[in-house]
């Protein structure tokens, strides 16, 4: 019998090495503890250009995560990005005026939406929408911008 | 011609079919109980714990090899903060799997498809079949099931392994600030598309690595001869249809 | 008719080929119960596959084979793991599992088939080794034993839950004179002392003939003789003079079928 439980006993063990190990790499290696649990609300926001922004890109305050991104589609009328978004409870203070914005993480990063705090006395409740937005900046237009302004400032010299 | 369409298209084929049959009979002959605990809980020691040293070692060396190549292609771009996001995305989504799956049909498969075949050719599945004990419940269903629960947890451990590796060279050898190399990791390795995925593939190679061991342990012709040729058969299969499913999953998998 | 004169087994003109090559040809036998009989013949006689048509491993063409009043072509797969239950099977291997010791290898049929608990069990399979001589052995691993000590074993192993039938394909072969002496008393003790009918294949005629009550001979798919161990010493007819007397050639013949000699040396 002894050499049936010690099989067992490394079986067991082989088992829980497993395990451990599963739960150390999800925590020490992945983006797992910046996933947003817990209880949430939902809000919406509406852009002319939601550019690169993906499905669960974070949401963020101060460039603290409070969300993700769940849904992107197309208002078929106004033709504008409408981007659902999840919030953790804890942040339920996002004043109605604040501004939500795309934004690029880095230079050449994945898009993310920033949220610019207003000073409303009012709060966003689950399934209200975002007053001020600003879209994603395209690089093209902003060349073209860029390109626009110093030629006519070199025709004003 | 007709045998070269025989050897190649023919019996494949039947092959195919006559694993997916006994993968259906394994599963059907299964009954939960404390027997098949203790059988399941046995072979995981034959097959899972007796891997460790081939995968961990494997994987240790893996993940140094790949941060070296790694560290030298990312110095051109001066983007060696990354080393850590290459490991991991490298390692979790595609490299662990396969490698594990490879290593594990080299090591577990052959000796269970041996062991089988040898149990067959010494009249011992058929002593089973007639003293009314199924050989399928108590022979062949542990150590499938055994296989496809150890080859996650392997994958899980080459990967720790090759974390480790990869982290003693980059960030002792070459002298990558560890803080980046953890950071830098965690923000760009999602823990879903990354982690999990390659997880959920691992368990399918395990399935698939498991049945190829077995079903060719059953079939194989009670000689020396055929013993021999059933372990060969067990790792080519192996490796083919690993890659195989390794394309497959990926092409769908990609969120 | 009370259960007691139904015979053990009873074969009605069994036919069996594999393919295109008969095997056996309009077999008809009888075994009645608590009987020791051999069935003897040269090899490749179909001894063995008139046994694994008695196991249910094979499917006969024509004719039945009823064992204990249960026809087992008829059975369904439920029926006949039942019914395996119920005889007892030692092979010419033994086929031990090599994996386990001596006392789990005969202890497997009953953990397999009851929910006896331990002390039970252990007392079961210690009588069982005690009645095959080896309770001294229990701990050893089967490949520790000799060739006759493993016979045993697997004997041990096919009656610990004390089948109504025993089938022993060549328990004879391949053993020294001694090992041969021990399974010999096994055999018959086992026979004597529990009424257990008992059929041997064999192709060792003396040891056969000190042996069994009753006797059949196959030869050349169909059965040439039977009788008495007595009784085929005197037949006349010549295949089982052949058999019985270790005559090299006769209706067996000595030559594989072959062109005349002249004819291929000189091609």
């Amino acid at each position: 019998m002894k050499p049936i439980q010690s099989l067992e006993f490394s079986a067991g063990l082989f088992l829980l090495l497993g395990i451990v190990g599963m739960i150390l790499l999800a925590t020490q290696s992945t983006n797992y503890s910046s996933i947003v649990r817990g209880p949430t609300y939902h809000l919406t926001a509406r852009f002319s250009n939601a550019g690169d922004l993906k499905l669960r890109a974070p949401v963020t305050v101060g460039g603290v995560t409070v969300g993700a991104v769940d849904s992107i589609s197309l208002d078929p009328e106004s033709f504008e990005a409408v981007v659902g978004m999840r919030i953790s409870r804890r942040y339920d203070a996002i004043t109605d005026d604040s501004t939500a914005s795309v934004l690029t993480s880095g230079i050449l990063g994945d898009q993310y939406i920033g949220i610019d705090p207003g000073g409303s006395p009012e709060v966003l409740k689950d399934g209200d929408e975002f007053l001020v937005t600003q879209s994603a900046i395209v690089l093209e237009q902003l060349i073209g911008k860029y390109m626009f302004n110093s030629d006519s400032s070199e025709d004003k010299k | 011609m007709n045998k070269m369409i025989r050897s190649c298209v023919y019996d494949p084929l039947r092959n195919l079919g006559d694993g997916g049959v006994f993968m259906g009979q394994v599963v059907l002959s299964v009954h939960p109980g404390r027997r098949l605990l203790a059988a399941v809980m046995r072979q995981l020691y034959f097959i899972g714990t007796r891997s460790l040293v081939i995968i961990m070692t494997c994987g240790f060396f893996v993940g140094m090899v790949l941060a070296l190549q790694g560290y030298r292609t990312l110095s051109t771009f001066g983007a060696t903060n990354a080393v850590g996001t290459m490991l991991g995305l490298a390692l979790y989504r595609e490299l662990s799997p396969v490698l594990t799956a490879l290593l594990f049909a080299g090591r577990a498969g052959t000796s269970v498809a041996a062991e089988i075949g040898l149990m067959k050719a010494t009249d011992q599945i058929t002593a089973m079949e007639l003293m009314a004990v199924d050989p399928m419940e108590r022979v062949v269903a542990p150590r499938f099931i055994a296989g496809v629960i150890a080859m996650p947890l392997l994958t899980i451990l080459f990967e720790a392994m090759a974390l480790l590796g990869g982290m003693i060279f980059a960030v002792w050898v070459m002298g990558v600030d560890s803080g980046i190399f953890w950071g830098n990791m965690q923000q760009n390795v999602d823990f879903y598309s990354d982690l999990v995925i390659g997880l959920y593939k691992s368990t399918i190679f395990g399935v698939i690595g498991s049945l190829i061991a077995v079903h060719a342990g059953f079939r194989a012709t009670p000689t020396g001869e055929g013993i021999g040729s059933a372990t060969t058969q067990t790792v080519v299969a192996s490796a083919i249809l690993v890659l195989m499913f390794d394309f497959i999953l990926s092409s769908f998998l990609v969120v | 008719m009370t259960n007691s004169d139904q015979p053990a087994i009873r074969i009605k003109d069994l036919c069996f080929c594999r393919g295109d090559r008969p095997i056996l040809k309009d077999i008809s036998l009888e075994v009645p119960k608590g009987a020791l009989v051999a069935v003897m013949g040269p090899s490749g006689a179909g001894k063995t596959t008139l046994m694994q048509l008695i196991t249910g491993e094979l499917m006969p063409e024509r004719g039945g084979v009823e064992v204990n009043g249960d026809c087992v072509s008829e059975l369904n797969h439920k029926e006949l793991f039942a019914y395996r239950r119920r005889i007892g099977v030692l092979l010419q291997s033994s086929a031990l599992f090599t994996d386990l010791t001596v006392f789990e290898n005969v202890a497997v049929p009953i953990r397999e088939h009851t929910h006896l608990p331990e002390s039970i069990l252990r007392r079961l399979v210690l009588s069982k080794l005690e009645a095959v001589g080896l309770r001294g052995a229990a701990n050893l691993m089967p490949a520790e034993l000799s060739g006759g000590m493993g016979r045993r074993v697997a004997l041990a192993r096919a009656i610990v839950l004390d089948p109504q039938l025993i089938l022993y394909d060549e328990p004879m072969t391949g053993l020294d004179p001694i090992s041969l002496g021990a399974v010999m008393r096994v055999i018959k003790e086992l026979n004597q002392t529990l009424g257990l009918t008992s059929v041997v294949v064999t192709h060792k005629v003396e040891e056969m003939a000190h042996l069994v009550d009753y006797c059949y001979l196959l030869s050349d798919t169909h059965m040439v003789a039977r009788g008495t161990p007595a009784d085929l010493m005197k037949d006349p007819s010549e295949s089982v003079r052949q058999f019985m007397n270790g005559l090299p050639d006769g209706p067996v013949p000595f030559h594989f079928p072959a062109p005349p000699l002249a004819a291929e040396l000189l091609a």
